[in-house]
């Protein structure tokens, strides 16, 4: 079942007299449950597209449809209360809060749906295990070695549950040895949990754990060899 | 509409230095702010509430004030004449140097008598001693000390102070708290008149039963083309004297608004600071689902916090300026520090907060969250 859906997806940006346009006419089906690795050369593209999907960027023309509902004319607040349930977004720069605690960070979108205190507890703590940092969890993020962040960072996209993970080069600032503890996080959520997940990346040792892989290149879309 | 709190509170606390030192900054802008209100409150309502509103001042026709007004002793009989009104005290009224144990200061000297001053100053009463009879003795004010800028002991009873030629011994203490009154130095009003070498009486005190009484003889005396003088409510005299200080006032706003603007700038400085270099987290709690508007919010409130602190700060010292003697040309006067003012110094330190993160709210306000991100 198609769980996102790009259609006719153009993007393009004005940079004085010149136009340019990462994205032109791009068409995606994601289906539920899958583990996407989008790949291509610096400057393409991947970056507006995941946002794009996250609603955090609007296209220029086209369609994004998740679930279902094309999110594309939401207002700001709209989306925003939709990301918050459907979406984990993960960072190449983990974007921690440094001024908050590892427990804190991961209850920061939990804070925004209705529930008890006690059930926000239980949530941020099963988070916190599922990334094996329970033992952090009072820890700031200037305590944490970069891989710790980004795993306080997945807890932080995972906390509310969402369908969807999407991720941005997430072991772009790790060594080999965090991102393998990354890529092996966010393939147990996608083969235990069941969640979505659309990883940037342009290595391609990070692309191997992806059951299916796309190239941007040149405003295209082009499935790639698994 | 949720509000990132924590992290906002976390972010102040994390800026220890910065937020102490822009509170700190808030508190100076209020404080002062609060000392010139209170002065100038001080000095228009001392001066306003020396009038007794029962009593009605008899000047030489033409003279605004007492230290420029000469009444002889005929027109004194002539009002004196004039029955119905329970006091009538003729004064001598001089700003003169006294010297005080060798050291001339300028200070301000009332002649009266003893067995009506106290009538007609209602809101006079004797602290220790008595009032000066003749033979050159003096009763002093209880803030005449500090008007004259010498130690509360060189004005004890028994001490003994030059003026006029004379010498003058203390004989007595009195208040006349919140009023002019409470910085003179109080003699015989024979007394003056003869080391000043002078016949004619600086004014006329009347003491009438009640207001209607008081309007009546004002009503009379200007009827009256034998008695040439100009006559006024005892209120009214102190009330344009008042208003004659007015200006100060404006002196006082000015500064206050020059201060307030200083604390603007302060607190804007510091969250222009925090917020710029906090965009990218502001992003952040925009993908993670806070809205826009608690976002910007939540940083006016950081600023709001602040400055409130500060605004606390400064009313806590600036209460500590009430009913505080302070000495300036004019006389002495106690700072007035109320509810009022201190209401208005808090509203003015959350103006400065609002004010303060406005322009660096507004600068991120607009940007997309992509933008933000990518600071
Ligand atoms: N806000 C923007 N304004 C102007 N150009 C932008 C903006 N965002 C992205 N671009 C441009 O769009 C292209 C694609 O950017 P991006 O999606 O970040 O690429 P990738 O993630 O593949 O490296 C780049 O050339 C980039 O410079
Ligand atoms: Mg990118």
């Amino acid at each position: 079942m198609t769980l996102i859906a790009l259609e006719k997806i153009s993007k393009s940006y004005k940079k004085g007299d010149t136009t340019i346009t990462p994205l032109d006419g791009v068409d995606l089906e994601v289906d539920e449950g899958a583990f996407l690795a989008l790949m291509g050369p610096s400057g393409s593209g991947k970056s507006t597209l995941l946002n794009l999907v996250a609603g955090i960027d609007r296209p220029s023309a086209g369609k994004v449809i998740v679930a279902g509902q094309d999110i594309t004319r939401w207002s700001e607040d709209r989306l925003a209360d939709w990301r918050t349930r459907a979406v984990g977004y993960v960072f190449q720069q983990f974007n921690l809060m440094p001024v908050l605690t590892a427990f804190e960070n991961v209850e920061l979108p939990l804070l925004l749906l209705p529930m008890s205190r006690a059930q926000r507890k239980k949530q941020v703590l099963t988070a916190l295990e599922l990334v094996g940092l329970l033992d952090r969890a009072g820890h700031y993020p200037r305590q944490l070695s970069g891989g710790q962040e980004q795993r306080v960072a997945i807890a932080r996209a995972v906390a509310t549950d969402p369908q969807i993970i999407l991720a941005d080069e997430p072991t772009g600032n790790l060594d080999r040895e965090s991102a393998t503890e990354v890529m092996n996080l966010l393939v147990g959520l996608n083969a235990e949990l069941g969640k979505t997940i659309v990883i940037v990346t342009h290595d391609a040792l990070v692309s191997a754990y992806a059951s299916r892989k796309l190239h941007l290149d040149k405003g295209e879309l082009v499935e790639a060899s698994a | 509409m949720k509000l990132p709190l924590r992290y906002n509170l976390r972010s102040l606390v994390e800026r220890k230095t910065r937020t102490a030192m822009t509170i700190l900054s808030i508190a100076t802008a209020i404080f002062l702010s609060i000392m010139m209100v209170a002065l100038s409150r001080g000095l228009v309502e001392t001066t306003r509430a020396t009038g007794s509103p029962l009593n009605v001042i008899v000047l030489s026709q033409g003279a605004e004030s007492m230290e420029f007004s000469a009444i002889d002793a005929e027109i004194v009989h002539h009002l004196q004449a004039l029955s119905g009104q329970p006091l009538v005290s003729a004064q001598a009224y001089i700003s003169t140097f006294v010297a005080i144990g060798g050291v001339e200061k300028r200070g301000v000297v009332r002649g009266l008598h003893a067995t009506t001053a106290l009538g007609i100053h209602d809101n006079a009463r004797l602290l220790e001693g008595r009032l000066p009879n003749r033979g050159f003795e003096l009763a002093v004010g209880n803030l005449a000390a500090t008007k004259l800028g010498v130690a509360p002991s060189a004005l004890a009873i028994g001490q003994a102070v030059d003026f006029e030629g004379q010498s003058w011994t203390i004989v007595g203490r009195f208040e006349a708290p919140n009023t002019i009154l409470d910085s003179e130095l109080w003699a015989d009003v024979d007394d003056i008149l003869l080391a000043t070498k002078r016949s004619d009486y600086s004014a006329v005190m009347l003491r009438t039963k009640d207001a209607k009484a008081a309007g009546d003889i004002l009503f009379a005396l200007a009827l009256r083309t034998d008695i040439r003088v100009g006559a006024r409510a005892e209120r009214e005299y102190y009330g344009v004297k008042a208003r004659a200080m007015e200006p100060l006032r404006s002196v006082a706003l000015v500064m206050t608004l020059m201060l307030v603007l200083g604390g603007i700038l302060a607190g804007m400085n510091t969250m222009f600071t925090s917020i710029s270099g906090r965009t990218r987290e502001m992003g952040v709690l925009l993908v993670l689902g806070y809205h826009r508007r608690a976002v910007l919010f939540s940083f006016m409130l950081e600023s709001l916090a602040m400055c409130l602190a500060g605004g606390l700060v400064g009313c806590t010292a600036g209460l500590l300026l009430n009913g505080l003697p302070m000495k300036i040309p004019m006389g002495v006067f106690r700072f007035v520090v109320d509810a009022q003012t201190l209401a208005m110094a808090m509203a003015l330190a959350a103006f400065i907060g609002i004010v303060g993160a406005l322009v660096p709210v507004l600068r991120v306000a607009r940007l997309s969250v992509v933008a933000a991100l990518r600071d």
